[in-house]
């Protein structure tokens, strides 16, 4: 049960944690009215920006035109932010602004010109990954900063996938992930800031993880571990399951440790056991253990939007799992039941080892 | 547990709490959860994960084109899947949590047994029929069970239903004429509303599981969708013939208003009927206004995007200082 204010303020002033009047609940900070805010600002910058393009200006005919507009209109996105930290109305401008800017930057970057002059993929992918990463350091708004997050990592994966580096991208978006988000409460002076930027990471994590896999050739046989004369090859399937499952176990380990459980305790064992199961079985159903590590970080910060994510993820992946033809239904099917009963029997021998858990008792009436 | 959390940031945010003094508060909030807490959501994950699993399990098996099998084995595969999902219901009592995630897996197993009737008898019918089929028969499971992802589960069949059945209809030549293109929104609309109002009044009378707000928010967000769809249609249609359609989009907006901004004050709902009016009124005056993109007057339309939205958080500013109930 979640508290009220009152007595959750009262309950803090009891135990010296604050003191004085509780303030004035702000609207503004609540994901909901930011997604409202967001979809607006989105809309005025389609309109905008089909305005621009509408009027073919000089500018908009060559590339070094149309990145100069779009640094000119994120310049006056950054102005705007600057003076809308406290007012929606310049905040929204800005979002137009810096959403057109981004468009404009994308157009110049993927877009042919009439002297021909077109860029390759993978050079305008790490190009505009490089742009989004500066615009979410540069652009104080956490609306931006998710959105632009969500980019840069969507577009580093896609140049590097290009190049057989997918699984390194997939792999340092679960690092960067499971690191913001357990650090949310320590890193407070910046939180706003890494949270839309964990938030706009953590949402692309499931996808990539599966966009990856996708794109993986299959093994030339089984049991092919992916070795080649030149060292490892980044594209073997299992490597993805891997550093995901290795981010998971060290996420799990961590949250452990701050519950007070000693390195050999019994229930870290355990944790640790369940974790390293997950990445197993990511091994055949890819996006398991992305979703699990959203699931177990959501959970242990009281964050419910990244619990649902963790959670909507894993019906996702189950779901990607039954078109995927790396497998037939009859092995997928064995797969599935042997994964839920051993999460099943896992459950019985927890209950046998540990005891069952202890009720829920109402502590906030 | 996420209410007090976006309390606490809120507060320390805005310097009335010391971020040194965070995590001591979230500790008391009871937002960052303790031993007894991480049991309970790891015995709860492993319980829901497994029965997930086993359940599409089954489904999978059925789903893979047996040769060597015949129809009796897999109708018993199916059929004695059920049968144990209820045995072990009637074991444990209906109040266990595992009952109920016994409850949700059978619901899935009954889904995989008709299909498996459609697959094997090819029965002619339609795929509308098996998902409405589907929903009835789970009913009193979704009766007894008093779990909201169960009730979910159902609406959401009831819901694609409904879809697959415009989709068969609409196209066809004579029945196609006999309803407008907006028929599955108003019906949709009519399903989810009704399902909104119920559970909203079961909630003032019910128990523990009908307490938290996500599944109505879920269910709202959906109601404000489909309206929103209505209310785009009239503003882009903008004739006589949607006026229909105008006045039911606005019906939800008041309602919504009524409801959530002076009974019971939800700043999600009143979130969503905002970003609506957003929407369909400045595509309105677009529409109104606009005849290209080159059209000057799209930066008015453009402007009164970023108006409108900001006055819209403004106000649920206000709401939201308003004192809490």
């Amino acid at each position: 049960m979640t508290p009220r204010p009152a007595a959750l303020w009262a309950r803090l002033a009891a135990a010296g944690l604050v003191e004085g009047e509780q303030p004035v609940p702000e609207a503004g900070r609540r994901w909901y009215v930011r997604l409202m805010l967001g979809a607006a600002a989105w809309l005025a910058a389609i309109t905008l920006l089909g305005f621009l393009v509408s009027l073919t200006f000089v500018l908009l005919k060559s590339r070094a035109g149309l990145l100069g507009t779009g640094m000119v209109a994120c310049g006056l996105a950054y102005a705007m932010f600057q003076r809308g930290r406290t007012s929606h109305w310049h905040a929204q401008l800005g979002l137009a602004a810096s959403f057109v800017g981004q468009g404009l930057m994308a157009w110049a970057l993927f877009g042919s010109f009439d002297n021909g002059d077109v860029l390759r993929d993978t050079t305008a992918s790490l190009w505009m990954a490089l742009i989004e990463a500066l615009l979410t350091v540069a652009l104080p708004n956490s609306i931006n900063r998710f959105v632009s997050a969500q980019f840069a990592v969507g577009l580093l994966a896609l140049a590097a996938d290009d190049q057989g580096l997918g699984t390194l991208v997939l792999g340092g978006a679960a690092v960067l992930t499971a690191v913001l988000w357990l650090n949310e409460f320590r890193w407070f002076e910046r939180a706003e800031a890494l949270r839309a930027i964990g938030f706009g990471v953590a949402s692309s994590l499931p996808g990539l993880a599966l966009a990856v896999r996708q794109n993986m050739p299959p093994p030339a046989a089984p049991g092919d571990l992916g070795l080649t004369l030149n060292g490892l090859d980044f594209r073997a399937p299992w490597l993805a399951s891997v550093l995901v499952g290795a981010v998971l176990l060290a996420a799990v380990l961590t949250l452990c440790r701050r519950q007070g459980l000693a390195a050999g305790a019994r229930a870290m064992g355990l944790a640790g056991l369940a974790a390293v199961l997950c990445g197993m079985l990511d091994l055949k159903a890819a996006g398991i253990a992305s979703s699990l590590l959203l699931v177990v970080l959501g959970f242990a910060h009281g964050n419910r939007l990244l619990l649902a994510l963790g959670l909507l993820s894993l019906g996702g992946c189950v779901s990607w799992f039954y078109y995927a033809l790396s497998l037939t239904l009859l092995e997928k099917s064995l797969w599935l039941a042997v994964a839920g009963g051993a999460l099943l029997l896992a459950r019985t021998g927890l209950r046998v080892l540990l005891g069952p858990p202890p009720p829920e008792v109402d502590t906030h009436a | 547990m996420s209410d007090a959390r976006n309390l606490l940031l809120e507060w320390a945010a805005r310097g009335a709490l010391s971020p040194a003094k965070l995590e001591a508060a979230m500790h008391l909030g009871g937002v960052v959860p303790d031993h007894a807490r991480w049991r309970r959501f790891v015995d709860s994950l492993l319980l829901w994960l497994g029965a997930a699993l086993l359940g599409t399990a089954l489904v999978f098996f059925l789903a893979y084109n047996w040769d060597a099998m015949g129809r009796y084995l897999k109708f018993a595969l199916a059929e004695g899947a059920i049968v144990l999902a209820l045995g072990g219901v009637l074991w444990r009592g209906v109040d266990a949590p595992a009952s109920k995630a016994l409850l949700l897996a059978a619901s899935l197993f009954t889904g995989a047994l008709l299909a498996l009737v459609g697959q094997t008898y090819q029965t002619g019918a339609d795929p509308w029929e098996l998902f409405a089929v589907w929903a009835l028969c789970i009913l009193p499971w979704t009766l007894l069970s008093r779990l909201a992802a169960q009730w979910l589960l159902a609406l959401g069949l009831l819901n694609l239903s409904v879809l697959l059945y415009y989709q068969t209809f609409l196209g066809f030549p004579l029945l196609g004429a006999l309803f407008s293109p907006m028929a599955p929104c108003w019906v949709l609309l009519g399903l989810n509303g009704m399902a909104l109002a119920v559970w909203e009044l079961a909630r003032l009378r019910g128990g523990d599981w009908l307490k938290p707000r996500w599944p109505l928010q879920l269910i709202g967000a959906a109601v404000m969708a489909i309206a929103t769809v209505l209310g785009l249609w009239a503003a882009i249609d903008a004739g006589r013939e949607s006026l229909t359609e105008a006045l039911g989009w606005a019906g939800c907006i008041a309602l919504v208003y009524a409801v959530y901004r002076r009974r019971q004050r939800d700043l999600f709902m009143l979130a969503m009927a905002a970003l609506s009016v957003v929407v369909v009124v400045n595509t309105w005056l677009g529409r109104q206004l606009v005849e290209s993109f080159s059209d000057p007057r799209i930066l008015l339309v453009s402007a009164s995007f970023l108006a409108s939205s900001t006055l819209a958080a403004r106000w649920l500013q206000r709401v939201a200082h308003e004192a809490e109930p």
